[in-house]
């Protein structure tokens, strides 16, 4: 009787524990879930907009045939259920979702696809992707639930860059750019420049169920101090871009959660190929030298980022396993390469950084520090962001320059807009022949081997000829209320709400 | 009793401006003897040294790139005082030219001068020197050409003003009677006598100077890393208030310390140079 009465009492400690476990993790629905921007947005139209925090918002808001996985490394279905690739690799054919809306009403189907494709491609419209597709011949809608690419050429990277064609319905007299109509899981609600971004829970949403929260409400704060101290009395319950100082504290704190991923984002040194001294291949290698990025991740990350060589991180499958630690902290080696090159007493230059990036000013006192030990004069120049733009990107009137860098799931990514003679992320302007057809050819390969042996090489040709050398990856991290479920943190800086929940 | 041991006399009565002189004064023997005063070298990192508080081996603790804050601080000086006096100086001088011309001459040319000024004045000041500096580029001798054009409004309209009190003296219309010509009478009978107004303000003026180079090196327009600005140690301190307050109260300090001088030697000279005050 007492051993059976035991057995039972366990049995029923057991099932509340069980059922405790299972009603702790079921998504509780309502709350809202004010997230810190880290800074205004420039555009919340999907198709022009170039800033990380634009790009907060609105995948919030639309959808795309496809969408990456958490691990950055697949396609899966979105707006697409599923999809063919012919054995040519030519013609991608994808049976679309049924049953979905706008959150204007209207129903998804094929001609939103193709709208949404002419938009972009339309010549006289600022595009910010339209590079994505230029191998594609035509696109096509047989019936209102399929949808068919030709391609000109194979290109592996196809599926990845179809994540830029965010539908939008098919109805030219809605503005874009003032109110965004998506099939995603918030709808857009309002936008008061410099003060707050609202998104309301869609109630059609196709994914059943989803999302939880009532509405999302995004708050542009570039000071950290008061992002920080927002976070902590309950005014935001989710912000992005956590100082790397402040880490280990907001871990501690059991009212927050922290998420932080060592991703895509990176730190480089590049050069001006146009300009003497960086003409010279050996220069810039003997910059390469110069960087002490083990003192660099300790002293500005405080250990949160990891010595960098090339874009592609190192596990990535592309990544090229013999270009590993070639460039080190060696500055007697950086003054025999200068030597070598013809500057056995060092030169003058300029670094350009911005304000709105201060971690890179830090590197560059860093590098310049280093660069005076072999006679090499850094001055550092700052720049308002939108000047450092137009004189680094637009007009290549730089010396060098310390930017950072996020992006990037395929290969192509990586290398072709960054080093494709002509493309405007070109900031370097190293261009030749040779690394041209490399990159082309790495897109037409329709094997994974093949595209991994091209971009092996395209890797040993930027590590040895340097436009520009890379610093460090940096860990991602942001944070958010210990309340808040649910949120799947990508190796990009990605702030997807449709599985978040507050539990409350 | 000359004039001059009059003005010494009633100044040196002003006790806080003689503090205000003793303080400008340490601070010029810390821009001038900077490299024998200052411990370290204060551009030199040394990142086991990073975020250190106030100790003997660091009077002023240190920053995130282990430099010495005592050390920058003692080179600040170097740019902070630079700024005041090359920004003065431009300032003075061309404010003070359209404020002759302008006074003396009268009429059209009046007019049109004070209408410049009157351009210039339509902006707040610190926003008119960032919008030279974005057109300047940054730099700390950019800074100095920003500083000085947005004052020169005020040294013209204060040089104006006096230069009105003074023409219309008896003096003047005796030179004048007397055939001087133009040139000799604004050297020789009003500029020295309409020099008061414009002492005082330049007091006044060589700490707002310092103020804006803080403000524009803290907007990342000034000073450039890593050469040591009050102003630009204060802009990266900021971000470590609550870890390393002693980045930011020690700038912070020697900031408020030199424009709190400079206005009490502003007030001390007003107040010495001012015929109304009477001398017990």
């Amino acid at each position: 009787m007492r051993l059976v009465g035991q057995n039972t009492r366990v049995f029923i400690v057991l099932i509340v524990v069980a059922l405790g476990f299972v009603f702790a993790q079921e998504p509780k629905y309502g709350g809202t879930l004010t997230v810190a921007l880290h800074g205004e947005i420039d555009t919340i139209d999907p198709h022009q907009s170039v800033t990380i925090v634009g790009n907060q918002v609105y995948q919030n808001i639309v959808e795309s045939l496809v969408t990456p996985n958490a691990n950055l490394d697949a396609m899966e279905p979105e707006l697409a259920t599923d999809w063919t690739i012919s054995e040519d690799g030519l013609t991608y054919t994808f049976n679309l979702r049924q049953g979905v809306t706008f959150h204007n009403g209207q129903p998804f189907t094929s001609a939103d696809v193709i709208y949404s494709y002419n938009r972009i491609m339309n010549p006289d419209f600022p595009a910010a992707d339209a590079s994505s597709f230029t191998m594609v011949e035509a696109i096509e809608a047989p019936d209102e639930n399929t949808v068919v690419f030709k391609l000109a050429y194979p290109f592996g990277a196809f599926l990845s860059k179809l994540e830029q064609l965010w539908i939008i319905p098919n109805d030219e007299s809605i503005d874009v750019e003032q109110n965004l109509v998506g099939t995603g899981p918030f709808a857009f609600k309002e936008w008061i420049s410099g003060d707050h971004i609202t998104l309301e829970r869609f109630a059609n949403y196709w994914d059943n169920g989803k999302p939880y929260l009532d509405a999302v409400v995004y708050r542009p704060i570039p000071e950290d101090a008061t992002k920080l101290v927002e976070l902590q009395t309950g005014g935001l319950n989710f912000i992005s871009n956590v100082p790397y100082k402040d880490v280990a504290k907001l871990e501690q704190d059991t009212n927050l959660t922290v998420y932080r991923t060592l991703g895509v984002v990176r730190d480089h040194f590049g050069f001006n190929v146009n300009k003497p001294p960086f003409d010279n291949a050996l220069v810039r290698q003997a910059m390469g030298y110069l960087i002490d990025r083990e003192a660099i991740a300790e002293a500005i990350f405080e250990g949160h980022a990891q010595p960098a060589q090339i874009a592609i991180p190192e596990s990535h499958w592309a990544f090229n396993p013999a270009i590993a630690n070639t460039y080190t902290y060696d500055p007697a080696k950086a003054k025999e390469l200068l030597t070598e090159a013809g500057y056995p007493d060092g030169f003058s230059a300029t670094i350009k950084v911005s304000p709105t990036y201060p971690l890179e000013i830090k590197m560059a006192e860093l590098i310049a520090e280093a660069g005076r030990e072999i006679g090499v004069n850094f001055e550092i120049i700052q720049l308002e962001w939108s000047t450092w733009i137009d004189e680094v990107v637009s007009k290549g009137d730089f010396d060098t320059e310390i930017v950072l860098i996020s992006g990037g799931m395929d290969p192509d990514d990586f290398f072709y807009q960054w080093h494709h003679s002509g493309e405007v992320f070109n900031l370097w302007r190293y261009s030749t022949p040779e690394l041209d057809k490399m990159l082309e050819d790495a897109r037409k390969a329709s094997s994974q081997e093949e595209r991994k042996a091209l971009y092996y090489q395209i890797q040993d040709t930027l590590i040895k000829e340097a436009p520009m050398v890379h610093i460090v990856y940096n860990e991602s991290i942001m944070a958010s209320a210990s309340n808040v479920k649910g949120f799947v943190m990508t190796g990009r800086e990605d702030m997807t709400f449709k599985d978040v929940w507050i539990d409350q | 009793m000359s004039g001059f041991h009059k003005f010494r006399k009633r100044f040196s009565r002003n006790h806080l401006a003689v503090l205000g002189v003793a303080i400008i004064l340490l601070l010029l023997v810390c821009a001038l003897f900077a490299p024998w005063l200052a411990p370290y070298d204060p551009i030199k990192s040394n990142i086991r040294a990073r975020l250190e508080p106030p100790t003997l081996q660091h009077f002023f603790g240190t920053d995130d790139l282990g430099r010495d804050i005592f050390s920058r601080i003692i080179f600040g000086s170097r740019i902070s005082l630079q700024v005041g006096l090359v920004a003065v100086s431009i300032a003075t001088s061309a404010g003070m030219l359209m404020g002759i011309l302008a006074g003396y001459f009268g009429g059209f040319l009046d007019s049109l001068l004070m209408r410049i000024t009157d351009i210039l004045f339509a902006f707040p000041a610190v926003l008119l020197a960032i919008a030279i500096m974005a057109v300047l580029g940054p730099s700390t001798f950019n800074v100095m050409i920003a500083v000085g054009i947005v004052y020169i409004p005020i040294f013209a309209r204060i040089t104006r003003a006096s230069i009105l009190v003074v023409r219309n003296q008896d003096y003047v219309e005796a030179a004048q009677s007397l055939g001087v010509r133009s040139a000799g009478i604004i050297f020789r009978h009003i500029i020295p006598n309409a020099l008061d107004a414009v002492i005082v303000q330049i007091s006044l003026a060589m700490a707002f100077a310092i103020l804006v180079e803080a403000a524009l090196s803290f907007l990342g327009l000034g000073t450039q890393p890593p050469d040591p600005s009050w102003g630009s140690m204060l802009s990266f301190g900021r971000q470590y208030m609550l870890e390393a307050p002693w980045w930011t109260l020690f700038p912070g300090l020697a900031i408020f310390l030199t424009v709190f001088a400079l206005h009490l030697i502003g007030d001390g000279l007003r107040d010495a140079l001012d015929p109304k005050t009477v001398l017990e």
